[in-house]
C-alpha cells in the first residue's frame, strides 16, 4: 500500500498532473512517498524503457524520411511529421537535463507569508486557480486522446498509398503503402499479418505517448502561470481593505480636549510590542478597529466611543503597517515564483517555436496543395490546427501573466489612497512604479510570451500562403 | 595603455600607429578600385568574387573606424579601465558578490580566449594557401600564384619580386586589420562585463540596506527574512541615519556607472553600427556561397560564416547582460525592505526606481538596442535576403 507523500505548495496543487508526467515516462522521480532503492530502480526503468521506445520510433520514422528523400511531396510530409514529434523528443531531454530547475521551481511556494486579515481572500483565490488548473489538465488531456483517436481513424479513410514520381513517364505513380497512422521503416513486412498488427499498436502506443509527453509539459507551465495570475488577483483584491485600513489613521481628527486627557484606558489592553509582530493576539473582534472591511465604500471612522481612540490607532497602525508588509512581501514571492518559472522553461519555449516555424512554413506550403475535402485536406488541417493550438496554449497563459502584472498599478490607483496615510500614499507610489513593468515570459530573452507573439506566428503563415498560392 | 612609457616612446607609437592608418586605407581604396573594376564584368563569377572580396574590404573599414576612436580618445579609455578598477572591492566579500565576481570573471576570461584563439586560427587558415603555394614553387612543383586581396594595382602584381613583396605587405595588412578588430570586440566585451559586475555588486548592496523583522508577514525563509535575522540591529535614529548615508554613496556609484556605459556607448556606437550592417549582408552572401558555391566540404565560407555569426553573438550577449543588469537595480530596490524604512529613504528609493526602470544599453548610433532581441531580428532579415537570393539565383 503506498502511502501518501507529505507535499505542499504547488506540488499539492499539481500533483494529478505530475503523477501523469511519471506515468506518461519523463524522469521525474520525486514527490514518491516509497523511495526505497528497488522501487526507484523500477521507476527509473519504466522511464527509460518509455524513452527507448520513442526514441528507436523517431529514428524509425527518420529513416523513412531518408529512403523516400527524392520525392519532393513524400519529402515535405515526411519531414512535417518528423518536425511533429521532435517537440516530444526536445521536451523529454529538456526536463531530463533541467529536472532540478523545474523541482526547485516546484519549490518556490512551499511555505508562503500570512496576515489574519487576509487569510480568507488568500483561501479563496488559491481554491479558484486549482479548479482552473484541473480544468486546464481536463481539457489538455482530452484533446491530446481526440487528436489521438482521430488520427488513427483517419488512417482508414482514402488510400494508403506512397505518390511516387515516375523517372521515365514523368507522372506520379502510387507505390502501395502499409494503412499504418505513420510512415515509418521497420526492419519487418508490415504490409499485412502480424506485423502489421504489431506496427499499429505499435504507433498507437507512440501518438499517445509522444504527444501526452510534450502536452503535460505545457501543461505544468501553464498551470504555473495560473497559479501567478491568481496570486496576482489576490493581492489586487486586497488592495481596498489595506487602503481603507490605512485611510482610517489619517483621516482621524482627535478632540483636542481629549488629547490632554490622561489616557483612562484599562491597563490591561495589550499595548503591541515593536519588535514583535504576532498580531493575532493584538485585537479580538471586528470592532477593535471600528470599521468595516467589507462594505461598500467603507465606513473611514466609526470609533466606539468608550475604547481610548489613542490606544486604538497605535494598534490600528500596527495592523495597517503588517498588512503593507504582507503586501509587499507576497508580491515579491510571485515575481520569484515568475522569475523562476522563466528560468526553467524559457530555453523550452524558444526550442518550440523554433520547432514550429519550420513546421508551419512547410504547413503554409502544403496547404496550397489541398484540392478538395479529401483525407489529404484533412490530415493537413489537422496538423495546422493542432501546431498553432499549441503555440495558443502557453501564448495566452503568458499574455494573461502580462495583463494580470500591469493591471495591479490601475488596482493601486482606483483604491481610496487619497484618504490613507502618508506611508500608505508611498506605498501606493513605490507599487505603481513598479508593476508599470509588466512581468513577463522570455523565451530565452530572444522573445516575449504574449498573444502579439501567436499572432505574429499566424501573419506569417497567412502571408507565406498567400504569397504561395500567388506563385502557382 | 597602463604601463607608463616616455613621450618619446608615446611619439612613436603615434607615428607607428598613423603610418599603419594610412597602409590600412590604401589597401581599402585599392580593394574598393579592384570590387568596381570586378563589377565591370558582370558575370556571375565576378558577382562571387565581389562576395569574396566584401568581407575582406568590411572588416578593413571596420578595424579603421575601431582603431581610430581609440587612438583620438585614448584618456576616455583610460578613464574608463582606472575608474572601473578603482571600483572593486577591497579585502574580503560576502558569499553572494564572491559569486557574483568568480562567475562573472571565469565567463569574460573564457570569452577573451576563445575569441583570441578563434580569430587567430582564422587568420592563419586564411594566410597559409599563398605561402603553400609559394613553398611548391621554391620546391620546384607546379604552383598557383595566388594572393591574399585583389587589390587593384597599377602593374601587373603576377612579376616574381612584385609578387613577393605585394604577399609580404598583404600579409602584414591582415594581420594588422585582424588584430584591430579584435582588440576593439575585447575592450567593448571586457568594458561592458565590468560594468554589469559593478552593476550587480551594487543590487547586492541596495538589497541589504533597510533591515526587517521576521514573523508571519516576513518567514525567515524569504529572501529578506534570511537577511534580517541574523543581523544586529542598532538603535532606531542610528538606523536611519545609517541608511541614508548607504543610500547616498549607492546613488553615487549609480551614477558613475551610468555615466561609464555612456562613454562606452559613445565610443563604440558608430562602429557597431557599421558592423552590424556589414555583419547582416555578410551573413547573406556568406550563406549563398556556402550553399551554392561551395561544394559541402570545403571550409572557407562557412567557417567565415561562423566567424561573422559569433562576433555579433558576443557583442549582443554583453549588450544584453547590460541591459538586464542595470534593470536588476530596480528589481533590488523593490527587494529591499523600504516599506519599513523612513520616508526620506522611500523617496530616494522611489526616484531610483524611475531611473533604474529605463534600464541602460548601448545602441547602434541610436538605431537599435544591442541585445538579443535584435541579434535575432538580424538573423531574421539576413535569412530572408538570403532566401530571396536564391529565388533569383533559382530563375
Amino acid at each position: 500500500m503506498m502511502t501518501k507523500v507529505k507535499t505542499q505548495g504547488l506540488v499539492t496543487d499539481l500533483m494529478p498532473c505530475i503523477r501523469l508526467l511519471q506515468a506518461a515516462g519523463h524522469f521525474l522521480f520525486n514527490y514518491h512517498a516509497d523511495t526505497s532503492g528497488m522501487n526507484m530502480l523500477l521507476r527509473k526503468i519504466y522511464s527509460s524503457a518509455h524513452a527507448v521506445l520513442i526514441v528507436v520510433h523517431y529514428i524509425c520514422m527518420g529513416i523513412n524520411m531518408a529512403q523516400y528523400k527524392d520525392e519532393v511531396n513524400e519529402l515535405t510530409a515526411n519531414t512535417i511529421t518528423v518536425l511533429f514529434f521532435a517537440h516530444s523528443i526536445i521536451k523529454l531531454a529538456f526536463f531530463a537535463f533541467n529536472s532540478k530547475s523545474f523541482y526547485r521551481t516546484l519549490a518556490v511556494w512551499n511555505q508562503s507569508n500570512s496576515h489574519p486579515l487576509f487569510t480568507e481572500s488568500d483561501a479563496r483565490y488559491h481554491q479558484i486557480s486549482l479548479s482552473k488548473m484541473r480544468r486546464l489538465l481536463y481539457f489538455i488531456c482530452g484533446m491530446t486522446v481526440f487528436s489521438v483517436i482521430s488520427w488513427v481513424t483517419l488512417t482508414f479513410f482514402g488510400e494508403s498509398v506512397r505518390m511516387i514520381a515516375s523517372k521515365e513517364t514523368n507522372e506520379t505513380l502510387t507505390e502501395p503503402a502499409p494503412r499504418l497512422p505513420l510512415k515509418a521503416w521497420y526492419p519487418f513486412k508490415t504490409m499485412s499479418g502480424g506485423g502489421y498488427v504489431f506496427a499499429f499498436i505499435y504507433q498507437i502506443y507512440f501518438l499517445l505517448f509522444s504527444m501526452a509527453l510534450a502536452n503535460l509539459l505545457d501543461v505544468i507551465f501553464c498551470s504555473w502561470l495560473i497559479f501567478a495570475c491568481e496570486q496576482l488577483q489576490h493581492l489586487k483584491a486586497i488592495m481596498k481593505p489595506l487602503m481603507e485600513l490605512s485611510a482610517a489613521l489619517d483621516t482621524y481628527r482627535p478632540n483636542t480636549a481629549e488629547l490632554f486627557r490622561v489616557s483612562s484606558t484599562d491597563k490591561t489592553e495589550k499595548v503591541p510590542d515593536a519588535v514583535d509582530m504576532d498580531i493575532r493576539g493584538i485585537y479580538s473582534t471586528q470592532q477593535d478597529f471600528g470599521m468595516t472591511l467589507r462594505g461598500a465604500g467603507g465606513k473611514l471612522q466609526n470609533f466606539n466611543a468608550e475604547n481610548n481612540p489613542n490606544g486604538l490607532t497605535a494598534k490600528q497602525e500596527m495592523l495597517a503597517r503588517s498588512a503593507i508588509k504582507y503586501w509587499v512581501e507576497r508580491h515579491k514571492h510571485v515575481v520569484r515564483l515568475v522569475a523562476s518559472i522563466g528560468d526553467t522553461y524559457g530555453t523550452a519555449l524558444l526550442f518550440h517555436m523554433l520547432v514550429s516555424t519550420i513546421t508551419l512554413t512547410l504547413l503554409a506550403y502544403q496547404a496550397t496543395k489541398i484540392n478538395g475535402i479529401n483525407v489529404y485536406a484533412f490530415s493537413t488541417i489537422g496538423y495546422l490546427v493542432y501546431t498553432l493550438g499549441q503555440v495558443f496554449h502557453f501564448c495566452i497563459f503568458g499574455n494573461r501573466l502580462i495583463e494580470e502584472s500591469s493591471s495591479v498599478m490601475e488596482a493601486a490607483y482606483s483604491c481610496q489612497w487619497y484618504d490613507g496615510s502618508e506611508e500608505a500614499k508611498t506605498f501606493v507610489q513605490i507599487v505603481c512604479q513598479q508593476c508599470q513593468k509588466a512581468m513577463t515570459i522570455s523565451g530565452a530573452k530572444f522573445f516575449n510570451v504574449s498573444l502579439d507573439l501567436f499572432a505574429s506566428v499566424l501573419g506569417a503563415v497567412v502571408t507565406y500562403f498567400m504569397v504561395l498560392i500567388q506563385l502557382k | 595603455m597602463t604601463h607608463t612609457i616616455t613621450e618619446l616612446q608615446g611619439k612613436y607609437w603615434s607615428v607607428y600607429y598613423w603610418f599603419e592608418f594610412v597602409n590600412i586605407f590604401a589597401a581599402m581604396c585599392l580593394e574598393f578600385l579592384g570590387m568596381l573594376d570586378t563589377a565591370r564584368g558582370g558575370t556571375f563569377d565576378d558577382a562571387v568574387k565581389i562576395f569574396r572580396m566584401m568581407p575582406c574590404n568590411g572588416y578593413t573599414v571596420l578595424s579603421l573606424i575601431k582603431s581610430f576612436n581609440m587612438v583620438r580618445y585614448r584618456p576616455v579609455y583610460e578613464n574608463l579601465i582606472d575608474e572601473i578598477g578603482g571600483m572593486w572591492p577591497d579585502g574580503a566579500v560576502g558569499e553572494e558578490e564572491h559569486k557574483i565576481i568568480s562567475s562573472a570573471l571565469k565567463q569574460i576570461n573564457f570569452v577573451v580566449k576563445g575569441y583570441y584563439y578563434c580569430n587567430h586560427y582564422l587568420l592563419v587558415s586564411f594566410l597559409c594557401p599563398p605561402f603553400f603555394q609559394r613553398i611548391k614553387g621554391l620546391l620546384g612543383r607546379e604552383w598557383e600564384m595566388m594572393l591574399h586581396f585583389f587589390y587593384w594595382l597599377p602593374f601587373n602584381p603576377n612579376q616574381p619580386v612584385y609578387f613577393e613583396i605585394l604577399l609580404t605587405i598583404q600579409t602584414w595588412h591582415a594581420i594588422i586589420v585582424i588584430w584591430l578588430n579584435m582588440s576593439g570586440d575585447l575592450l567593448f566585451c571586457l568594458f561592458l562585463s565590468h560594468i554589469t559586475t559593478q552593476l550587480d555588486l551594487l543590487s547586492v548592496r541596495i538589497k541589504k540596506l533597510v533591515l526587517v523583522s521576521v514573523d508571519r508577514q516576513l518567514p525567515d525563509h524569504f529572501p529578506l527574512g534570511m537577511l534580517s535575522k541574523d543581523t544586529e540591529r542598532l538603535s532606531a535614529e542610528q538606523e536611519i541615519k545609517e541608511q541614508q548615508q548607504e543610500l547616498a554613496e549607492i546613488v553615487k556609484r549609480h551614477h558613475a556607472l551610468i555615466r561609464l556605459s555612456k562613454d562606452v556607448e559613445d565610443m563604440y556606437s558608430f562602429s557597431l553600427l557599421v558592423n552590424f550592417l556589414n555583419s547582416s549582408i555578410f551573413i547573406c552572401f556568406c550563406g549563398f556561397c556556402s550553399v551554392v558555391v561551395e561544394k559541402w566540404n570545403e571550409t572557407a565560407y562557412k567557417s567565415f560564416l561562423v566567424t561573422t555569426l559569433s562576433q555579433i553573438w558576443f557583442l549582443c550577449w554583453y549588450g544584453q547582460k547590460l541591459l538586464d543588469s542595470s534593470e536588476g537595480v530596480s528589481d533590488a530596490l523593490y527587494k529591499c525592505g523600504w516599506y519599513n524604512a523612513s520616508k526620506k529613504v522611500k523617496t530616494s528609493i522611489l526616484i531610483m526606481l524611475h531611473r533604474s526602470q529605463k534600464g541602460v544599453s548601448v545602441t547602434t548610433f541610436g538605431f537599435s538596442v544591442i541585445s538579443l532581441a535584435s541579434y535575432s531580428k538580424i538573423m531574421k532579415t539576413a535569412w530572408s535576403y538570403f532566401t530571396l537570393l536564391l529565388n533569383i539565383y533559382n530563375k
